[in-house]
């Protein structure tokens, strides 16, 4: 227990002096990293031809936003479906089918990350370490800027003080935000992370698998292959940009991927550190501390119970295993080296920030700890995603706001602004959108054979929801006779 | 100052509607491009290069040799089946590293019983223990499948078959075992473990060195 508490706390020390070096890097701040930082960024902005100091509004900020995100996906798509003729594919990886590489485009784009491949046989180094890579690093500084944004639009815009009633918002430059996000906050946190996970024992070359002879030679394994590769680079910034796509299909649960307790406590830590920072960030950039430390404080109640709920969940035993072994904590796709604590706080911090990575299968989890994944997946704004979970947690806010103004009979109003029918409209539709989606499209896999495929026949086994109404009469009749 | 900032943002807003779509579309394209090489090339080079010169070891899978032959990663667990070694944990992908994963099995899930009670069996049958003696990991799939330890009590079980199966006295098997427990790191961070794979390495030197005083 006493590993978590100072897991969390150390989580925490590190988030708050980030997260106001953050709205220095945000607000164009002077800082003393500057004489190393500035020339990169002039370099890129030159590369880009972009002009720092073009204004945009909400419109062109958001158009940029959607084109970029367009062409990296269609970039991504052509990468991942010409690996085999591109270079850095020593294990000779073939190309991913259409379907497959698109389904990769779009979910790391969105920083999703699900995969539906395993990294270590169908994807070439290219294709992970550079373009996965990349898209790891953009994708949570797109999410940032937005934030950013969202933030500045929010307390009027850069031009607040001289814009006249009606006059388009300066939410600053969306190319420059992306830019020093992934300069000043992205990178250099990876590389401090992936040297530490490299210490720990993450591989970090680019030459083939390694071909060992194993010891039992009378067991059925006669040959193998250890998957290697530039994976530390991966790994950190995978945990970093809340990103949760690993190298291996297992993802941090694989030992090559995640190798000790404290490589385990690092990439814990990374997984919350700038959510938590941008809390923090928040309140420096409108310039309100206070509503900095609210938002801090509902997020954290919400984010300890849920994880305390975890671990006490993954401590009972599992179901399966009673009567089978002697007492334990429930080890069921967990690691012996992390055990069911880390494990489930892994778990819930993973899920309540959309990182996705994982060190244990929750689909083993005890069912008290499988809701509370569930749960901080749904809510995404107990720290959530970089960028993107403050602006869920901005919506709840302005909802609770518009909410309670109606409770007291006040026009509701936020940072000098009213909240009306226009503004919560689109509010709420955010609010409603996600759970419309997941309810609305479920049934589609269902009713096809092979996407219910076998899973969907262990959960008809070994749940009663699914029997059919014969199977259903018998049962009632039996209960009532009986 | 007020009156030219204005000013600026007007010709900035204007500049962008003017510019339309193509130029949006290009700067995009560069971007993707500028970033591909700092994030992909640059900065996956440089860790990559700098960890292979720190931590040459570690690097390329800390891979171990045993009588010159790279015999195994320090970190990725084996499948031992004979008698004579330690087995390590149950995994749903035959201990091959490249198809690694857990079982995904959920505790409702009477699949899961099923193997977990035939484990179970077959534990109590060589090692004759009772149910009740099994350490919960012995019996429960790896969550990477690939997982190197057992905790220290599922390698204690196998003390006595171990030891019996070569022909060594148990008090040394059992301290062979005490020797390789690996405790929490810094005293603080995760379990107690034992590595099977280094273990079955120093039980096979523990062997030879047997072998050739009786000789």
């Amino acid at each position: 227990m006493f590993e978590i508490v100072l897991i969390c706390l150390i989580a925490v020390a590190l988030a708050i002096p980030l997260g106001s070096y953050m709205a220095g890097v945000f607000s164009g701040q002077k800082h003393i990293t500057d004489g190393f930082f500035s020339p990169i960024e002039s370099l890129l902005y030159r590369l880009m031809r972009v002009s720092p100091n073009e204004s945009m509004t909400w419109r062109t900020y958001g158009m940029a936003f959607l084109m970029s995100n367009l062409i990296l996906g269609v970039v991504a798509f052509l990468l991942l479906k010409f690996q085999q003729v591109l270079p850095f594919n020593p294990d000779h990886i073939g190309p991913l089918s259409w379907d497959l590489a698109l389904h990769t485009a779009i979910s790391f784009i969105t920083n999703t990350n699900q995969q539906h491949y395993a990294g270590q046989a169908q994807l070439s180094y290219l294709s992970q370490g550079f373009l996965i890579v990349t898209l790891q690093f953009v994708s949570p500084a797109m999410g940032l800027a937005i934030c950013v944004a969202v933030l500045r639009g929010m307390t009027g815009g850069k031009n607040n003080k001289t814009a006249k009633e009606g006059e388009e918002r300066d939410l600053g430059n969306y190319y420059v935000d992306v830019v020093r996000g992934v300069v000043r906050v992205f990178l250099p946190l990876s590389l401090i992370v992936a040297l530490l996970l490299a210490w720990q024992g993450v591989p970090s070359t680019f030459s083939g698998a390694q071909h060992v002879q194993p010891l039992d030679t009378q067991s059925s394994m006669s040959s193998q292959a250890i998957p290697v590769g530039p994976v530390s680079a991966m790994a950190a910034i995978k945990q970093l940009g809340t990103n949760g796509g690993g190298w291996y299909g297992s993802n941090s649960a694989d030992p090559l991927e995640n190798p000790t307790p404290l490589s385990d406590v690092i990439e814990t830590i990374a997984i919350v550190l700038i959510p938590i920072a941008v809390v923090f960030m928040a309140g420096g950039l409108i310039g309100r501390k206070k509503f900095a430390w609210m938002s801090f404080a509902t997020m954290a109640i919400l984010s300890v119970s849920f994880t305390a709920a975890t671990i006490y969940s993954e401590n009972q035993a599992n179901a399966a295993f009673v009567g089978a072994s002697a007492m334990g904590p429930n080890m069921e796709g967990k690691e012996v080296r992390f055990g069911p604590e880390l494990s489930a706080l892994w778990g819930a911090l993973t899920t309540q920030t959309s990182n996705g990575s994982v060190n244990a299968s929750m689909d083993s989890f005890n069912p008290l700890g499988g809701l509370m994944a569930r749960s901080g997946m749904l809510v995404n704004a107990i720290w959530g995603g970089v960028g993107c979970g403050f602006v869920n947690f901005i919506v709840y806010v302005w909802l609770a706001v518009f909410l309670s103004g109606l409770m007291i009979g006040r026009t509701p109003e936020i940072f000098g602004r009213k909240i009306e029918t226009k503004e919560v409209t689109p509010l709420s539709s955010l609010i409603v959108l996600p759970a419309l989606c997941i309810l609305g499209l479920l049934p589609l896999p269902c009713l096809s054979q092979v996407l219910r495929g076998t899973v969907i026949q262990d959960f008809m086994e070994s749940h009663r929801f699914f029997m059919s109404m014969p199977q259903r009469l018998r049962i009632m009749v039996l209960a009532w006779q009986g | 100052m007020n009156a030219k900032v204005t000013d600026d943002l007007h010709e900035g807003v204007i500049q962008w509607h003017q510019g339309g779509l193509s130029k949006q579309i290009a700067l995009a394209v560069r971007m993707s491009l500028v970033m591909l090489v700092l994030c992909g090339i640059i900065y996956t080079g440089s860790v990559t290069m700098v960890a292979q010169t720190l931590f040459p070891f570690q690097s390329t899978g800390s891979v171990i040799d045993h009588n010159g032959k790279p015999v195994g990663s320090k970190l990725i667990g084996q499948l031992f089946q004979s008698a004579d070694y330690f087995h390590g944990r149950p995994s749903a992908v035959g201990y091959d590293p490249k198809s690694t994963g857990g079982s995904n099995l959920a505790p409702s899930n009477l699949k899961l019983r099923a193997e977990v009670e035939q484990r179970s069996l077959a534990i109590q049958t060589s090692d004759h223990v009772t149910a009740s003696q099994i350490p919960v990991d012995l019996l429960a799939a790896s969550g990477s499948g690939v997982d190197p330890d057992i905790s220290p009590a599922a390698a204690l079980l196998q003390v006595d078959r171990v030891a019996a199966q070569r022909h060594l006295s148990v008090n040394a098997v059992k301290k062979l075992v005490d020797q390789h427990i690996e405790h929490p790191q810094w005293a603080i961070f995760g379990q107690a473990r034992v590595n099977v794979l280094m273990l079955n390495l120093a039980l096979e030197t523990l062997s030879d060195i047997n072998n050739t005083q009786s000789k």
